[in-house]
């Protein structure tokens, strides 16, 4: 008891000192704690916007459209009216269900044109499984006939308003030009970037129509009751295709989001590396902070041996005033963090301030991050800097109980 | 003997009917055999116009049938190189020192920014089996008698355009302007021959111009320097290793 009263002393002895290595670790903490919940953040909301406005909770397509998805073919389509889908959407999870039919086109101004992901809705269903309604900035939502709806990115880029004739130009199935020209009803301004810059909505019998696809659909997207359910349904699906030998797959929001998925794991990385980062700035503060007070103190550490501590006391000495450093740093790290993580959480931060407004790296997030919460990764940073700063002591504090108290005295 | 003068007059009537009753597939077929180079080399400028900006690029094309080889020469282009052989096409950019082969979305782009699609170059001359030809005019284009041809695609069939229509020079076999529709009626692109040329004893486009109608301001020329029918071709021209 008495050798850790003296090394808590001992922290007060060296107020400056003791303030500025708990900085240095606090410093660490906070900046992990922000970046972390940061990343919490960019990888809810992006998921969140992914799943309300792009892929829905699961959807079903033939697994050779699944192969080439990406390019938006018009070979391996659905049946519009199909029996199957008609029947798995009776289970009592599903809330709703809508067809849709992607294709590549260009858009054109009568000026320019540009490469635009066009996308044919069924202006009944679709609203119940991606809300886009909730997203008109102006205007309307889609409704039948030669009309078409599109981002505000999209629109101020093609200098496109409400009430305008927009072009579309794309190939049909066998591969001829065809053209549709649209009345635009409505703008519409999302949490999603690529939906803002990328996607022209025109109701699925237009498109259907202009494609010669006849009654073919590329997907149908399935809203469930949880997000959860869609692997377990998914499965149950596909059990059922493969029972009545159709080449039907269901895919879960998260294989639909793997790319999505696989740039937020290399954020994880980052904080990895960030962590990494942490311990380097938090070991050398410590070990500077020993080693210093191992050098001044050394007439008294001679003085302790001479007076019969053992080496080992003179280390736990040494290991509490670190630890008691590292409660310092962590505590101070965790309050700030704190604070930080609630402003982030509150206010957010503007993705465009930070990138310059060009860009949001392929982030499916428009405006601002708003930061996400995670009670364990304050628990574990917290025992994490108190960890570090006692492991970082132990070699330094051996090394001034090693010296000789007749040479550590003779020190002075 | 009444009825021998009908005979005649018949005969006379069918006979002249026969003579002038040239079909769109014939008219088609004699441009194209006219227009049929079996090997040339060109050297050409190609000017881009885009809202008043114009670009100029030189080159030269090998060809020999469906193989043909386009070097640029220009300086700013220099080395660039594109292969056709048959329905493939590649292209080398010396800056890249690779070669790349363009298939897909990539063939409808403009051919080095130009109004001219990698697609409409490719275009061979098979379009007879693809489309459904009609004569449905016989007017003068620029003072020069043509025959108005309406080609609509046939059903099924894998073409870039739903419908096409020519002027065809009567007398000449030339091909004067087109104009390709989209599906939907709505006019895509337009070409027009500017300037022909009576070389080595039949009459070949020299200038074309190629406007985008779905883009305002801007057009292509292409514009044939010199043509040199049937010259001689080295042995491995019209091969991969060539690009390099």
């Amino acid at each position: 008891m008495f050798l850790t009263k003296l090394a808590l002393r001992n922290l007060t002895r060296h107020k400056k000192r003791t303030v500025i290595t708990s900085l240095v670790i606090s410093l660490g903490i906070f900046i992990f704690l922000v970046s972390d919940s940061l990343m919490v953040g960019l990888s809810d909301m992006s998921l969140d916007n992914n799943v309300d406005l792009q892929t829905a909770h699961l959807q079903i397509m033939e697994e050779k459209y699944w192969e080439k998805k990406d390019e938006m073919p018009l070979d391996n389509l659905l049946k519009e009216d199909n029996k199957i889908i008609k029947e798995i959407s009776n289970n009592p999870q599903v809330k709703a269900y809508t067809p849709r039919l992607y294709f590549t086109a260009t858009i054109n101004n009568g000026r320019e044109d540009y490469p635009i992901k066009a996308i044919g809705i069924n202006t009944e269903k679709d609203v119940e499984v991606i809300k886009l309604d909730e997203y008109i900035l102006e205007g309307e939502m889609l409704q039948e006939g030669k009309f078409a709806i599109i981002g505000k990115g999209l629109a101020e880029l093609m200098d496109f308003r409400v009430n305008d004739y927009i072009t579309l130009l794309f190939k049909t199935k066998e591969g001829t030009y065809n053209t549709i020209d649209a009345k635009l009803i409505g703008l519409l301004d999302t949490p999603h970037p690529n939906i803002n810059k990328q996607n022209v909505y025109i109701p699925l019998s237009l498109a259907q129509n202009s494609l010669n696809t006849g009654d073919k659909v590329s997907r149908f997207l399935f809203n469930l009751e949880t997000r959860e359910q869609s692997i377990p349904i998914a499965e149950q699906f596909n059990r059922r295709f493969s029972q009545n030998e159709l080449s039907l797959k269901a895919y879960n929001w998260e294989k639909l989001s793997y790319e999505m998925l696989a740039m937020l794991k290399q954020g994880n990385i980052e904080n990895l590396v960030m962590l990494f980062i942490i311990i380097i700035l938090a070991t050398a503060g410590v070990i500077n902070t020993v080693i210093l007070s191992a050098l001044e103190r050394l007439e008294e550490i001679g003085m302790m041996k001479a007076l019969g501590l053992r080496a080992r006391e003179i280390v736990y000495i040494f290991v509490i005033e670190a630890a008691g450093i590292g409660i310092i740093g962590s505590t101070i790290g965790v309050i700030l963090g704190g604070v930080g993580v609630y402003l982030l959480k509150e206010v957010g931060i503007s993705l465009s301030m930070m990138t310059g407004g060009e860009t949001t790296f392929g982030i499916p997030i428009a405006e601002r991050i708003y930061g996400g919460w995670n009670p364990e990764t304050f628990f574990f940073i917290f025992i994490f800097g108190i960890l570090v700063s006692v492991l970082a002591s132990i070699l330094p504090a051996r090394w001034g109980a090693k010296k000789d108290p007749v040479k550590a005295l003779y020190h002075k | 003997m009444k009825k021998i003068i009908f005979l005649l007059i018949l005969i006379l009537i069918t006979f002249n009917t026969a003579i002038s009753a040239i079909t769109a597939e014939e008219v088609i077929m004699q441009r194209d055999e006219n227009e049929y180079v079996k090997s040339a080399r060109v050297e050409a400028t190609m000017i881009i116009n885009n809202s008043g900006r114009e670009l100029e690029k030189k080159m030269i094309s090998l060809s020999e049938g469906d193989k043909a080889l386009i070097e640029f020469t220009n300086p700013m282009d220099r080395g660039t190189k594109y292969l056709k052989r048959e329905d493939n096409l590649w292209m080398f950019f010396p800056d890249a020192e690779d070669v790349v082969k363009l298939s897909g979305h990539m063939l409808e782009q403009g051919m080095m920014g130009s109004d001219f699609s990698y697609q409409d170059m490719m275009e061979s001359e098979k379009l007879i089996d693809l489309y459904n030809f009609e004569i449905i005019a016989e007017e003068k284009y620029h003072d020069r008698p043509c025959y108005m041809i309406e080609a609509i695609k046939e059903e099924g069939a894998e073409v870039s355009y739903y419908r096409r229509v020519s002027w065809i020079d009567k007398e000449r076999f030339i091909g004067l302007k087109e104009e390709m529709y989209a599906e939907s009626g709505k006019l895509l692109k337009e070409i027009v021959v500017e300037e022909t040329k009576k070389i080595e004893g039949r009459w070949y486009p020299i200038r074309t111009v190629m406007e985008n109608m779905l883009r305002k301001d801007t057009w292509t020329a292409f514009i044939i320097d010199s043509i040199e029918f049937n010259p001689d071709i080295p042995e491995g021209t019209f091969s991969l290793e060539s690009l390099q």
